[in-house]
C-alpha cells in the first residue's frame, strides 16, 4: 500500500479537532444568559444558510484552489442539506448493505466529495479570545481550510465537532471552506438502515471564547431522601473564580464557588424537585467566570436533577422504578433527509408526548445537541445511543469484521467518548447506548470502559445478547410470549426490548399482546418501537403528482425498497393508524368495570405522578348513540395505586348498551392543551336484541328467466342474475343502479407490508392473490315469500389442487331485500392462513358517504383496535383511505354491526347480518376505496392511484390480524384466519332515502 | 414428538436448518448460564436451564407458535407426552405465553438419556415429570419453517 489517506485510516479520528466537551454557550452578560438564545450567546455567527457549492467526483479531483478562493460562480445551496436531496449526486438508501465493494478500511477511490465555501466577516477578536467554528454534523469525513489554509479535519457523521480557527481568521472578510467527503472509513461504522447521504446536515456556527473561561463541567445528582446532593466539576481557562448558583423561579435556592484548584464544588438542595418525565422540572444553573478583570462570561444550562441507578437488577430514576414505553428515532425530513431543523424536531417531542410515549431511542447514532435539550424540557428519557453501526459485515460473514478489530478500537471508543462528553449534564439521558446491530468484541468492552469512566449512568449495547459487559440485556424483535418467558425466568439485570412492533406501512398489529407482557414483569424496563418516522422523501413526477420516495426510485442498486417506510408516522409529519393504537395500549389511566358491583377502577401506571390532573368522561350509548354522560375525578391516586368509583349505567331496554370511557388531563403543558384525552376504553354493559317486527309480505317478487339471465322482481326493484356466472348483473332499486358491480367471495386483499414474508413464503407459490372463480351451476326456487338464487362455485388458484367449493345463497325478499348466505368447503391439503374470507362489490361513485355502527373513527384491525372504541360513526370513502406511501390494504373496520354507503341525498346500500342475528355477537369487517383491490396491489406510490368513479365494497366476515412481521412478530394465533370450512350471511338493503330507521329495523317479511 | 438419543443425531437430521442450528448453540451453552435465566438467540427461540422439580407442571401444556425442547444434561429425564386432541383443555390457549393446558395424563411416558433431545410437536402437549432429579434445557423454538429472515 502507498499512502495512507486520513478518510481510510480508522486509528486517526481526527487532526486539530477540539476535544469534546459539554454543549454549552457563554454570555456575556447575566441578562443574556437568561435568554438561552443561542444566537444572543457571546460572538455566535449562524454559518447556516447559503454556502457555494460544487460537488467533484473524488478527493483527487479537488484542486487546491477550490480551498483557498472563493469562486462566485459556483452554485449556491442552503445548509444545512444533503447535497443528494438538492439534486448533487443521487439518493440511494439500503438496509444494512454497503453500497460500495467491501474492503475495509478502504473506500470507493471515486468518493464523491463537496466543497462549500463562505465568507465569513468577522470583528477584532479581543484579546486572549479565541474564535471557534462548531459543526453539529457533517457526514461522513470534513477537513476545514480558512482562508485557504488547513485547520483540521473530523469524522463521525452525526457527532459535533469544534475547531479552534483564532490563528486563521482575521478582522473582515474570511473565506471559510469544508471538503467533505461522502465515504470514509467511518462508513462502515455507521451503516445505519437510512438513505446513503452526504453533506453539512446540521448546523454549523462561530462561537467566541472569552480570555477567562469556562472550557467543560459535568454535574452529577445523588438523591438523598427529599435532598439533591449535586456536585460540580469544571474545566476553566484564565478563571480566578467560578460562582455556580442554581435557581427555581428566579429565586436561588443554592449557591457556592468552586474550588479552582480541584475544580470541584458540591450542593445539597433540601426538599429538591427531581426530574422525570411525568414532570420535567428544570433548574436554572449558573456558572459565572470570573478572570483579572471580572465577571468574564456566564454559561448558563436549564439543569434536571436525574440520578439513574441499578439496584437488585431493576432500574431506578431518583430511587424510582419505572418503565420505558418508547420509540426509535431517526432524524428525518420529507424535505431534508437528515437534516433536520429544530421546528421538526420540537414537533416529534410534542407528537410524543401526545402520544403517551415517555422514551426515545436516538437509533442509531447521536442528535443534534438541542434534541437532548427538548428531551429534558418536555419529559422524554433518552437511550442515548452513540454513531456506530456496521451492520452490512453480516452479509460477508462477520457482522463483528471491524467490532472485534483491535485497529479499530480509536474508531470505536471515539463516538462513545464524545457522546457522553457532551451530553452528560442532560437529566433526561437514563442510559447510553454504545450503537447498534455491529456484532460484539473487543471495541465493545472498550466503549464500555470509556463510557463508565466517564458516567455512572447504565450502558445499552443488544449485541452482548446476554449483557457479559453491559448493564442491561436487550434484544430486538423478540416475540409476545417470548418477552414472557423472560419475564418469568427473569436475570440478573434489567431488560428492554429495544425494537419492536415494526411498522412498516399498515399496522403494527398485536401491541395490546405486547403490552400486557411489558407491564406484567418487573425486569422488562422498557420497550421501543421501530420505528417512529417514515424515511420518504417527497418528490413529484413528471405531470405535477406527489409522492413519496424510497430505495429504488432514484436508480439506485441494490437497494431495500421501502424498508425505510417504517414509521408511525409519516413522513409528512402526521401521526398513522399505528401511532394512535400505540398511545392507547401505553396509555397511564387504565379504566375497568366490574358490572355487576357498578364499580369503575381507575388505575395509575404513571412512574412519578399522582393523578390528580385526570378526568374521565362516561359515555352510555344506546346503538352507537350517546344517551347519558357523567364525570369521574379520581383524585391524588399514587403511582402504581387504584381507586374505585361507584358509577350507575343504565342499560336500555331494547338495543345494545356500551359504557365509553374517555381520559382526560386538565393540565395545560407544552405539549397539550387543557382536557387533552390521553385514552378512551369500552366496556360491554347489555345487549337486548330488537324484537323482530312482522309485516306481512308484499307481493311474492316476480321471476322471469330468459336463457342467459334470471330477472327477480320486487316492488321497487330488480335484480338480474348471470346464468352462467351467478353473478348480479344488475341491481336497480327506486330506478338507480344498487350495485357497479357484482358481488364476489374472496380471499385476497390488497398486500400489506406486514404481510410481505407470508406472501414470500406461502401465498405467492400457492398463488393465493389470484384465485380463480368458475360457476358450476345456477337454480331458482321460491320458499315462502322469497326467491332463492343458489349458486355453486369453485374457488382456487390456478396450478395446484386445493381450493374451496362455495354456495352462495340469495334470497330476494318482496320488500326488496336480499338475503346473501355463503358456505365454504375446502379441498386439497392447503390449510394455511389467508388474508380474509368475504365479499366484495362495487357500488356506484355517488356512495361516498359511509355510515357505520362499528369501531371507529379510524382505520382498525382485529389486533389493532384499541384506539377505536365501537360508535356510531360517519365519513367520506376519500378520506378513509389512508395515505400509506407504499399502497396497501386499508380502511378497514372492525365490529360492525351495520354499514351504509349512500349519496348525498341517502339512497344507496345499507349492509346488516340478517334479521335474527345478534349483531353485537357477530359483527362483522368492511373497508370502501375509491379504487379497486388489483389498483392498490399494482400501485408502487400513493401518485398511482387514480380514483374512480365507483367504489369498491368489502365485506368481510373475518380478517388476518397485521402483525408486524414486516420484520418480527407474525400475526398472533388468536388473529389467524385460515383456509378452512366457513359459512356466513350478510342482509343487503337499498336505500331509498335519508331515512336508516326502516332499513335498520328488523322487518321479517311473512 | 421427536427423541434424539444423541445430540449428533439432532444435528444430522436437523442441524443444517438455521433455528436448529440455533437450538444445537442454545444446548451447548446452557449449561454455563445462570439456571433458570431465560436467554435467546436471534428470533429463533429463548432457552434456559433447571432441574426437572422446577420445569415440571401438574398438567399437561401444550403450545402453537413454538416447539418445546426438553435435553437433560445429567441424567435420563421422563416426560408425559399426548396428542391434545386426546386431552380435555382446562386453560383456553392464550397468545401472551403460547400456552394452552389440558388435564394430566399419566401415560405414555417418555424418557430422554442425558445428551439426548425431545422434541414436542404442534399437536402434542406434555409435562415433565420431577423425577428423576435432573438438570434439563429447556428451548422454545419457533414453529416457523420457512424462509423468515433472522429466525
Amino acid at each position: 500500500m502507498g499512502v495512507i489517506n486520513d478518510w481510510e485510516n480508522p486509528a486517526l479520528t481526527n487532526r486539530n479537532r477540539l476535544a469534546a466537551h459539554a454543549y454549552f454557550m457563554g454570555y456575556a452578560t447575566p441578562e443574556l444568559a437568561a435568554t438561552y438564545s443561542r444566537e444572543l450567546s457571546r460572538g455566535f455567527v449562524q454559518l447556516s444558510g447559503p454556502w457555494r457549492f460544487r460537488l467533484f467526483d473524488s478527493p483527487r479531483s479537488v484542486p487546491a484552489s477550490a480551498l483557498a478562493i472563493c469562486d462566485e460562480t459556483w452554485d449556491e445551496v442552503e445548509v444545512p442539506h444533503m447535497w443528494q436531496v438538492d439534486g448533487y449526486g443521487k439518493l440511494a438508501y439500503t438496509d444494512e448493505g454497503f453500497p460500495f465493494p467491501v474492503e475495509q478500511p478502504l473506500v470507493p477511490g471515486n468518493d464523491p466529495t463537496g466543497v462549500y465555501q463562505r465568507i465569513v466577516k468577522l470583528p477584532a477578536l479581543a484579546d486572549g479570545s479565541r474564535e471557534i467554528i462548531r459543526f453539529d454534523g457533517v457526514e461522513s469525513y470534513a477537513e476545514l481550510y480558512v482562508n485557504g489554509s488547513y485547520v483540521g479535519m473530523t469524522k463521525g457523521s452525526r457527532l459535533s465537532a469544534e475547531f479552534d480557527v483564532t490563528e486563521y481568521v482575521r478582522e473582515g472578510d474570511n473565506l471559510f471552506a469544508v471538503k467533505v467527503l461522502q465515504y470514509s472509513d467511518g462508513t462502515y461504522i455507521e451503516d445505519q438502515d437510512m438513505w446513503w447521504a452526504s453533506g453539512i446536515f446540521r448546523d454549523v456556527y462561530l462561537m467566541e471564547r472569552p480570555a477567562a473561561r469556562l472550557e467543560d463541567f459535568c454535574v452529577r445528582t445523588h438523591r438523598d431522601g427529599d435532598a439533591a446532593i449535586v456536585s460540580l466539576d469544571v474545566a476553566a481557562t484564565a478563571a480566578e473564580r467560578v460562582v455556580w448558583r442554581m435557581s427555581a423561579g428566579g429565586a436561588t435556592v443554592a449557591e457556592t464557588e468552586l474550588d479552582l484548584a480541584s475544580g470541584h464544588a458540591e450542593l445539597t438542595i433540601d426538599g429538591a424537585r427531581f426530574w422525570n418525565p411525568e414532570d420535567p422540572f428544570l433548574y436554572d444553573m449558573v456558572l459565572e467566570v470570573y478572570g483579572a478583570d471580572g465577571l468574564s462570561e456566564i454559561v448558563p444550562h436549564r439543569q434536571g436533577l436525574c440520578e439513574v441507578t441499578i439496584v437488585d437488577g431493576r432500574l431506578l430514576l431518583n430511587g424510582t422504578y419505572f418503565k420505558m414505553h418508547g420509540v426509535n428515532r431517526h432524524d428525518g425530513d420529507d424535505h431534508k433527509c437528515r437534516a433536520v431543523g429544530y421546528e421538526r424536531m420540537r414537533r416529534d417531542v410534542e407528537l410524543m408526548k401526545r402520544h403517551n410515549i415517555n422514551a426515545v431511542r436516538t437509533s442509531h447514532y447521536a442528535n443534534d445537541p438541542r434534541f437532548y435539550e427538548l428531551c429534558c424540557e418536555y419529559g422524554l428519557m433518552v437511550l442515548a445511543e452513540t454513531d456506530m453501526e456496521s451492520h452490512g459485515f453480516e452479509n460477508i460473514g462477520n457482522i463483528a469484521t471491524v467490532t472485534d478489530d483491535p485497529a479499530w478500537e480509536a474508531a470505536y471508543v471515539d463516538r462513545i467518548e464524545r457522546l457522553v462528553m457532551q451530553e452528560r449534564n442532560e437529566a433526561a439521558i437514563v442510559i447510553w447506548s454504545l450503537g447498534n446491530e455491529s456484532g460484539y468484541g473487543c471495541n465493545i468492552r472498550a466503549m464500555y470502559a470509556k463510557a463508565k469512566e466517564l458516567d455512572s449512568r447504565p450502558v445499552h449495547y443488544e449485541e452482548d445478547r446476554n449483557a457479559d459487559t453491559v448493564d442491561i440485556i436487550s434484544t430486538m424483535y423478540s416475540r409476545v410470549s417470548q418477552m414472557n418467558d423472560f419475564g418469568e425466568h427473569p436475570g440478573p439485570k434489567p431488560r428492554i426490548n429495544c425494537e419492536y412492533g415494526h411498522s412498516m406501512g399498515n399496522g403494527p398489529g398485536g401491541l395490546f399482546e405486547y403490552q400486557q407482557i411489558f407491564d406484567k414483569w418487573d425486569n422488562l424496563q422498557g420497550q421501543f418501537i421501530w420505528e417512529w418516522c417514515d424515511h420518504g422523501i417527497a418528490a413529484t413526477t413528471a405531470d405535477g403528482r406527489p409522492y413519496h420516495m424510497y430505495g429504488g426510485d432514484n436508480g439506485d442498486y441494490p437497494n431495500n425498497g421501502n424498508f425505510c417506510i417504517d414509521g408511525m408516522v409519516f413522513p409528512w409529519q402526521e401521526p398513522s393508524p399505528g401511532l394512535t393504537e400505540y398511545k392507547q395500549v401505553i396509555c397511564p389511566v387504565r379504566v375497568s368495570i366490574d358490572a355487576d358491583a357498578g364499580m369503575l377502577t381507575v388505575t395509575n401506571k404513571r412512574w412519578f405522578t399522582d393523578l390528580s390532573d385526570i378526568r374521565i368522561v362516561l359515555e352510555t350509548l344506546v346503538d352507537g348513540d350517546p344517551v347519558a354522560s357523567a364525570e369521574v375525578v379520581p383524585g391524588a391516586v399514587a403511582p402504581g395505586e387504584s381507586t374505585t368509583v361507584p358509577v350507575e349505567v343504565a342499560a336500555a331496554a331494547c338495543g345494545e348498551t356500551l359504557l365509553t370511557a374517555r381520559v382526560y388531563t386538565t393540565e395545560a403543558k407544552p405539549w397539550c392543551e387543557p382536557m387533552y384525552q390521553i385514552g378512551v376504553y369500552q366496556f360491554a354493559v347489555a345487549a337486548a336484541a330488537h324484537p323482530a317486527i312482522e309485516v306481512p309480505a308484499a307481493a311474492a317478487p316476480a321471476v322471469e328467466e330468459g336463457e342467459l339471465e334470471l330477472t327477480v322482481s320486487t316492488a321497487g326493484s330488480s335484480l338480474v342474475f348471470d346464468l352462467a356466472s351467478g353473478e348480479i348483473r344488475e341491481w336497480r332499486s327506486c330506478g338507480r343502479a344498487v350495485l357497479a358491480a357484482p358481488i364476489t367471495v374472496g380471499f385476497w386483499h390488497p398486500l400489506v407490508d406486514n404481510h410481505q414474508q407470508e406472501f414470500d413464503s406461502i401465498w405467492q407459490g400457492n398463488f393465493i392473490n389470484v384465485m380463480q372463480t368458475s360457476t358450476r351451476s345456477v337454480t331458482w326456487h321460491r320458499e315462502g315469500p322469497a326467491v332463492v338464487v343458489e349458486v355453486a362455485q369453485r374457488i382456487a388458484p390456478p396450478v395446484h389442487a386445493f381450493g374451496m367449493h362455495c354456495t352462495l345463497v340469495y334470497t330476494i325478499w318482496p320488500s326488496g331485500r336480499v338475503d346473501l348466505a355463503v358456505a365454504g368447503e375446502p379441498y386439497g391439503d392447503y390449510c394455511d392462513i389467508i388474508p380474509r374470507i368475504g365479499v366484495s362489490f362495487e357500488v356506484p361513485g355517488a356512495d361516498r358517504t359511509v355510515e357505520w355502527y362499528g369501531h371507529g373513527p379510524g382505520e382498525n384491525y382485529p389486533d389493532s383496535l384499541r384506539a377505536n372504541p365501537v360508535g356510531h360513526y360517519r365519513a367520506q370513502v376519500d378520506d378513509m383511505f389512508t395515505p400509506y406511501v407504499f399502497p396497501q390494504d386499508c380502511a378497514n373496520r372492525e365490529g360492525v354491526r351495520w354499514v351504509a354507503l349512500r349519496s348525498s341525498h341517502g339512497d344507496g346500500l345499507m349492509v346488516t347480518r340478517p334479521v335474527g342475528t345478534d349483531p353485537s355477537a357477530s359483527p362483522f369487517s368492511f373497508s370502501a376505496w375509491p379504487y379497486t383491490c388489483e389498483d392498490i396491489d399494482d400501485a408502487r406510490h400513493s401518485c398511482d392511484l387514480v380514483p374512480r368513479d365507483t367504489v369498491t365494497v368489502n365485506i368481510n366476515d373475518r380478517v388476518l390480524g397485521l402483525g408486524s412481521n414486516s420484520w418480527g412478530s407474525e400475526v398472533l394465533d388468536s388473529y389467524r384466519i385460515r383456509f378452512e370450512r366457513f359459512a356466513f350471511a350478510f342482509s343487503l338493503r337499498p336505500l331509498a332515502s335519508a331515512d336508516l330507521a326502516a332499513a335498520l329495523a328488523p322487518i321479517k317479511e311473512v | 414428538m421427536h427423541v434424539y438419543e444423541t445430540r449428533a443425531r439432532l444435528d444430522a437430521e436437523l442441524g443444517h436448518v438455521k433455528k436448529w442450528m440455533r437450538v444445537g448453540q442454545a444446548l451447548d451453552i446452557a449449561p454455563t448460564l445462570l439456571r433458570d435465566v431465560a436467554y435467546s438467540i436471534g428470533d429463533s427461540l429463548t432457552y434456559w436451564w433447571d432441574r426437572t422439580p422446577a420445569v415440571a407442571t401438574p398438567d399437561m401444556v401444550g403450545s402453537r407458535r413454538y416447539l418445546s425442547v426438553l435435553a437433560p444434561i445429567d441424567g435420563s429425564a421422563q416426560v408425559v407426552v399426548a396428542p391434545k386432541a386426546e386431552l380435555s383443555q382446562t386453560v383456553a390457549y392464550s397468545d401472551l405465553d403460547d400456552r394452552e393446558r389440558f388435564e394430566a395424563v399419566d401415560t405414555p411416558v417418555v424418557t430422554v438419556p442425558a445428551g439426548g433431545v425431545l422434541v414436542m410437536d404442534e399437536d402434542e402437549a406434555f409435562r415433565a415429570l420431577p423425577d428423576p432429579d435432573v438438570a434439563v434445557v429447556v428451548v422454545r423454538v419457533t414453529v416457523e419453517g420457512y424462509s423468515f429472515p433472522n429466525k
